[in-house]
C-alpha cells in the first residue's frame, strides 16, 4: 500500500506492507541515521521524532505513519549549520563510537521543544530510554544543559 | 529475523467506535484492535490477519468530572504522567504507575488500553487500578458495559474479553485529601521489568488506616489484593510493630513464581519489605494532603515520582 508522509518537512510517497516496521522503511529509504538495536523498544537507537514525540521507530508499523511528521535524525541541522544539540555533543565529548547518538539526540530535541529550559532531573528523564555503552551519561546531560543555554540567548 | 505478523494484509483506521465494532465482528477474531502497538509490533503471530487502529477514535482523553476521572483507552502513559487531576488522585498512585512504565519514548507509545488488556506478569497499570477501584467500560456488538477492575483483571483480560469487544475507557474514582497512595516497582533499573509492583491505597483518619487496599502484581501471572494484610491494617494505629505484622504476614501469603529476574524466596521476602515501604508512603501522602486542605499550596510532584519509581530493597 502507499501511504503519503512528511520526513523531515518533505512530503514522501512510501510504498509498504501492512507489516513493515517503520524502522526498516525508514532505513531502506535513506534515512540510516535511524540504528537498529535491539529491535524490542529497549535501546533507543531507533528513536525518531513523531508529530514531535520522541518514540521506538522499531514498535511502529510503518502504515501508522500516514499523514504524520517524521523527523530523523538527518533533518536536524547541516554540516555547515548544525542544531545547538549537535555542537554541544561534539564539545561536551558526549559521542564515542556514535551509534546511540541520533536517537539520544532526538528525544534532547523532544525535551527542548516541550521545555527550552529543563532541570537536570528532567533531562536525565527524557534520555531514560537511549542507551548509551561508551561515554555514559553525565556528558549527553551536560550537552544538553549546554544547549538549552544556547537557545536561551 | 523472524518476521512480524506474517499474515497481516489488512490495516484499518475507523473514525468511530461503531465502525471499528462492525469491522472486528466480520473479523471472526483474526482482526484485533492496534492501540499503542508496542506489543503487536513484536507479535509473529500467524493468527492476526488484520488490525484496527484505535489512532482516530477520539478515545485520547483524560476528563475530570465531580466523582471521578475518565480516562479514554488511547490515552498514552505520558499524558497520565502529567496530569494534574491524575496525580491528585490518591497520592499519585496512577501517575506512578504509569511513570514505572519503560522508558520515555515508549511512555509516548504505550495506551492505557493495551497495557491493561494486554496484562503481563509485570505490567504496572493493572495494579494501581485494582488498588484504586477503578472501573473498565466495554463496547461490543451488543452494546456497552461496565465492570470494576476486580472482574477484569480476575483473569487475563484477553480470555474474557470477545473479539468484538474493545475497552473504551476506565474510570477512577476521585478521592478525598486524606486519602493516600503509592506505587512502588522494583526492578534492576527504572526503566527495566518489574520483579514486583506494590500498590497501595489508604485513608487516613487520625492515628488509624482506614479501607486499606494493597495490591501486589508480578508475584504471580495476576494481580491481586492482599485481603489479610488489609484487614489486619483496618482501623488499627499504624504503630511500628503493626507495619512489621504485615509485613511478615505478606511473605507468608505470597507465592510468588520464579523467572530469571529473582526466586520466589528472593521475592517473598521483598514483597514483605514493599508492602511497609507503600504502606507508609501511602500514609506519609494522606497526611500531606491534608496539609493542603488546611491552605498550604501543593507542592510539585517531580522529586516524589523519581523517589518511587525503582529503587532497591
Ligand atoms: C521496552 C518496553 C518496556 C516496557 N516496560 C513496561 C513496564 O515496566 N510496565 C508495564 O506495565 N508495561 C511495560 N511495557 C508495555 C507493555 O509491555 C505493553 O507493550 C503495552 O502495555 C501494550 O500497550 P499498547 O498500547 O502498545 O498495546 P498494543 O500492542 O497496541 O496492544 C496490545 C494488545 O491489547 C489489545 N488492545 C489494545 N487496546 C485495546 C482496547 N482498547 N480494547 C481491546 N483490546 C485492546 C490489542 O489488540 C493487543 O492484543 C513495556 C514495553 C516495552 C516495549
Amino acid at each position: 500500500m502507499k501511504i503519503t508522509t512528511a520526513i523531515n518537512g518533505q512530503k514522501k510517497v512510501l510504498s509498504v506492507e501492512p507489516n513493515d516496521v517503520l524502522l526498516d522503511v525508514l532505513r531502506r529509504e535513506g534515512y540510516k541515521g535511524v540504528k537498529e538495536g535491539c529491535r524490542k523498544g529497549t535501546c533507543g537507537a531507533c528513536v525518531i521524532l513523531l508529530n514531535g514525540k520522541a518514540v521506538n521507530s522499531c514498535l511502529i508499523l510503518a502504515v501508522r505513519a500516514a499523514g504524520q511528521q517524521i523527523t530523523t535524525i538527518e533533518g536536524l541541522g547541516t554540516p555547515d549549520a548544525p542544531h545547538p544539540l549537535q555542537r554541544t555533543f561534539v564539545d561536551a565529548g558526549a559521542i564515542q563510537c556514535g551509534y546511540c547518538t541520533p536517537g539520544a539526540m532526538l528525544s534532547a530535541k523532544a525535551l527542548l521543544d516541550e521545555i527550552p529550559h529543563p532541570s537536570e532531573a528532567q533531562v536525565r528523564e527524557a534520555l531514560d530510554g537511549n542507551l548509551c555503552r561508551c561515554t555514559g551519561y553525565v556528558k549527553q546531560v551536560q550537552a544538553v544543559l549546554a544547549a538549552s543555554r544556547i537557545l536561551k540567548r | 529475523m523472524q518476521q512480524i505478523l506474517p499474515k497481516l494484509t489488512e490495516y484499518f483506521r475507523p473514525r468511530s467506535v461503531a465502525t471499528a465494532i462492525t469491522l472486528l465482528s466480520k473479523g471472526k477474531g483474526r482482526r484485533v484492535p492496534l492501540a499503542g502497538g508496542t506489543s503487536l509490533a513484536l507479535s509473529t503471530s500467524r493468527k492476526i490477519t488484520g488490525l484496527l487502529d484505535l489512532s482516530d477514535l477520539k478515545l485520547r482523553y483524560i476528563k475530570e468530572s465531580q466523582r471521578s476521572i475518565r480516562i479514554g483507552a488511547t490515552a498514552v502513559m505520558k499524558d497520565l504522567c502529567k496530569h494534574a487531576a491524575v496525580d491528585r488522585v490518591a497520592g499519585g498512585v496512577l501517575q506512578q504507575a504509569a511513570h514505572a512504565v519503560g522508558a520515555t519514548p515508549t511512555r509516548n507509545l504505550v495506551t492505557v488500553g493495551g497495557n491493561i488488556v494486554q496484562l503481563f506478569f509485570w505490567s504496572s497499570l493493572p495494579v494501581a487500578l485494582l488498588a484504586l477501584d477503578a472501573t473498565i467500560r466495554i463496547q461490543g456488538k451488543s452494546g456497552r458495559r461496565s465492570i470494576s477492575a476486580a472482574a477484569f483483571f480476575r483473569s487475563h483480560p484477553k480470555r474474557h474479553l470477545a473479539f468484538h469487544e474493545l475497552v473504551t475507557e476506565v474510570v477512577v474514582p476521585k478521592t478525598s485529601s486524606s486519602c493516600g497512595g503509592a506505587f512502588i516497582k522494583f526492578a534492576r533499573t527504572h526503566t527495566g521489568y518489574a520483579m514486583l509492583n506494590v500498590a497501595c491505597v489508604l485513608e487516613r483518619r487520625g492515628r488509624a488506616c482506614h479501607n486499606v487496599r494493597l495490591v501486589i502484581g508480578a508475584a504471580t501471572a495476576l494481580p491481586f489484593r492482599l485481603r489479610k494484610v488489609e484487614d489486619l491494617l483496618e482501623n488499627a494505629p499504624l504503630t511500628p510493630s503493626l507495619l512489621e505484622q504485615a509485613k511478615s504476614m505478606t511473605a507468608q501469603i505470597v507465592k510468588p513464581v520464579a523467572d530469571m529476574r529473582a526466586d520466589p524466596e528472593y521475592r517473598k521476602e521483598v514483597a514483605g519489605v514493599l508492602v511497609k515501604r507503600a504502606i507508609q508512603e501511602a500514609w506519609a501522602r494522606a497526611a500531606q494532603t491534608q496539609a493542603v486542605s488546611g491552605g498550604r499550596k501543593r507542592r510539585p510532584t517531580a522529586s516524589r515520582k523519581r523517589k518511587s519509581s525503582g529503587g532497591t530493597a
